[in-house]
């Protein structure tokens, strides 16, 4: 029912738009992520949980320029969570903890988007969101089996700026063209949200994000196929640090994730 | 006196360098918070705050749709008239009387080099920026609670320093009577920190203020401005004080924020655009 109403959505605007507009999908089949979380509050030894899974990871932009001035853009992107093994970096080497925990990302990027004076170049301003979960099972700590598994999610929406260049359109031309495009966002976050929450502490909330992508390929007609590379980075601060009665750790205060690898991208121009 | 020599300065290298628009900013009672926190248990500190005034001096090219160049340079601290609040250092153990108290002031000096160019149409300009940002930390009066300890004539400063790349807008709406704006957001790596991760940071800027064009070439403003800095740092040094695990002196991750009022004057040199 969402595919339809988007696809209605898209060709609204196709017939309403004089200019020219794009739809992509992408898709990143081994994206590396890491996330780091430090600090601590309840927490009584440890100060780092790190885990790198590897998973594919997917994303959806489309832009739709209303004129050779204004453009929207929406971007969305996701991964497919799988369990990895977190590890933690002990103050002790004798206490340490290790567990299975299953990252899950989403983001949600939407702007407006203006030309410099004069230039092909583009400012962006628009507002962002980002939710994250952790999924921890298998949990040891020191030689103690933490018994169940436990949730912990972040919510965080923010405002960015950035910057976009690429190549002009040149859909309806006869021979296969090429095409370029590119784009860094930077976000700052206004608001953020944990359910694992303790007191304590200093560094509450906020963060900072970034994304940065940079694509090329090749224009059939209406049709775009190419390769780029995106990198993403989500800094959340929360109220975290929850420990279980053991003492290992389930959440943690300051939270980063990067987000990185090679993608295929298939966009449609209308 | 040193308020009054940093106008006279900038309003003289205006007038050699005969153009360009120069403008001192001026925070009087702006307000610091101080947030840290640290990779090992009981590394947090509590600080009440500080005011002090923040100033920032301003000088760009004329003003061209086309992008034209500035600097400006910003600094608060006690070189400027800040004040010292207290930082208070919990013990690890519930309950137990606080590790350490000492006296602190939090500064900054950070240079931004900027590209402003105009959007398409409008008052609105987009704004390229490269910065080097320097915050500084200066300790003392320390006093050690749970051991009884007073570290008489001991003081200390250490500082981080990180560079980055930003992007911002920024807007005047009206003439005589005018409403401007501007806000920026900025990335931060530290090039010559090689032990703390790439990612060191961002800042967040946004002000806005009502002003009054005097005349062509001079105008005032009164506003708000705020600013939110997270910057990382190694951390965890500590001064070898005796009968006590030493004085903590910096922590791996420092969030400040400042805001306040600001007043703003600006001059304009040279032929108007």
């Amino acid at each position: 029912m969402r595919g339809v109403f988007l696809t209605v959505c898209v060709l609204f605007l196709s017939v309403v738009s004089k200019a020219s507009s794009d739809f992509s999908l992408y898709g990143l089949p081994q994206a590396l992520m890491e996330y780091e979380g430090t600090g601590y509050r309840e927490v009584s030894a440890g100060w780092e949980l790190k885990v790198k899974p590897l998973c594919p990871v997917g994303g959806i932009r489309w832009r739709h320029e209303f004129n050779k001035q204004w453009a929207l853009q929406s971007q969305y992107w996701v991964n497919r969570p799988t369990y990895a093994e977190e590890s933690w970096n002990a103050r002790s080497p004798d206490v340490k903890q290790f567990d299975q925990t299953r990252l899950s990302l989403q983001s949600l990027w939407a702007d407006v988007r203006a030309p410099l004076w004069a230039s092909p170049v583009e400012v962006v301003a628009g507002v962002n969101g980002a939710y994250q979960s952790f999924r921890r099972k298998n949990i040891v700590y020191g030689s103690t089996n933490e018994p169940g598994d436990y949730l912990e999610t972040h919510t965080a929406l923010g405002v960015h700026m950035g910057v976009h260049a690429g190549s002009q359109k040149n859909s309806g031309a006869h021979r296969p063209g090429s095409y370029w495009d590119s784009e860094v966002l930077l976000s700052h976050y206004l608001w953020t949200k944990n359910n694992l929450t303790t007191s304590g502490g200093t560094i509450d909330t906020g963060g900072y994000a970034y994304s940065f992508r940079l694509e090329g390929g090749l224009v059939f007609g209406r049709v775009r196929l190419g390769v780029g590379y995106l990198r993403q980075m989500y800094e959340i601060f929360v109220p975290g640090g929850r420990s279980l009665p053991e003492g290992s750790a389930v959440s943690l205060p300051i939270n980063k994730t990067d987000l990185f690898g090679p993608f295929i991208s298939l966009g449609w121009i209308y | 006196m040193r308020r009054l020599f940093l106008v006279i300065f900038f309003m003289g290298i205006g007038g050699i360098a005969g153009a360009g628009e120069f403008s001192l900013t001026v925070l009087p009672t702006a307000h610091l918070d101080y947030k840290v926190a640290g990779k090992i248990p009981g590394y947090v500190a509590d600080f009440e705050g500080s005011k002090a005034p923040l100033y920032r001096l301003e000088w760009t090219q004329t003003h061209v749709p086309n992008g034209y160049w500035g600097l400006s340079l910003w600094h608060t601290g006690v070189f400027g008239g800040g004040t010292w609040g207290q930082e208070t250092v919990p013990s690890e153990s519930a309950g137990a009387v606080s590790y350490q108290i000492n006296s602190l002031n939090v500064g900054f000096t950070n240079l931004f080099v900027t590209y402003h160019r105009a959007l398409f149409q409008g008052p609105v300009e987009a704004q390229f920026h490269m910065s080097v940002v320097r915050e500084i930390f200066k300790r003392r009066d320390f006093v050690f609670p749970s051991s009884g300890t007073v570290a008489t004539g001991l003081d200390d400063v250490n500082e981080l320093s990180a560079e980055g790349m930003g992007v911002g807008l920024a807007g005047i709406h009206g003439k005589r009577f005018f409403f401007r704006w501007q806000t920026a957001v900025h990335y931060y790596v530290q090039i010559f920190d090689a032990q703390t991760d790439a990612s060191a940071g961002s800042i967040f800027q946004a002000e806005g203020g009502l002003g009054w064009r005097a005349s062509p070439r001079f105008s005032v403003e009164l506003g708000g401005l705020w600013q939110d800095w997270f910057i990382l740092g190694q951390g965890n040094r500590r001064l070898s004080v005796d009968g006590t695990d030493g004085a903590i002196i910096s922590y791996n991750r420092q969030l400040t924020t400042l805001g306040g009022f600001y007043v703003k004057a600006d001059w304009r040199f040279g032929e108007r655009p």
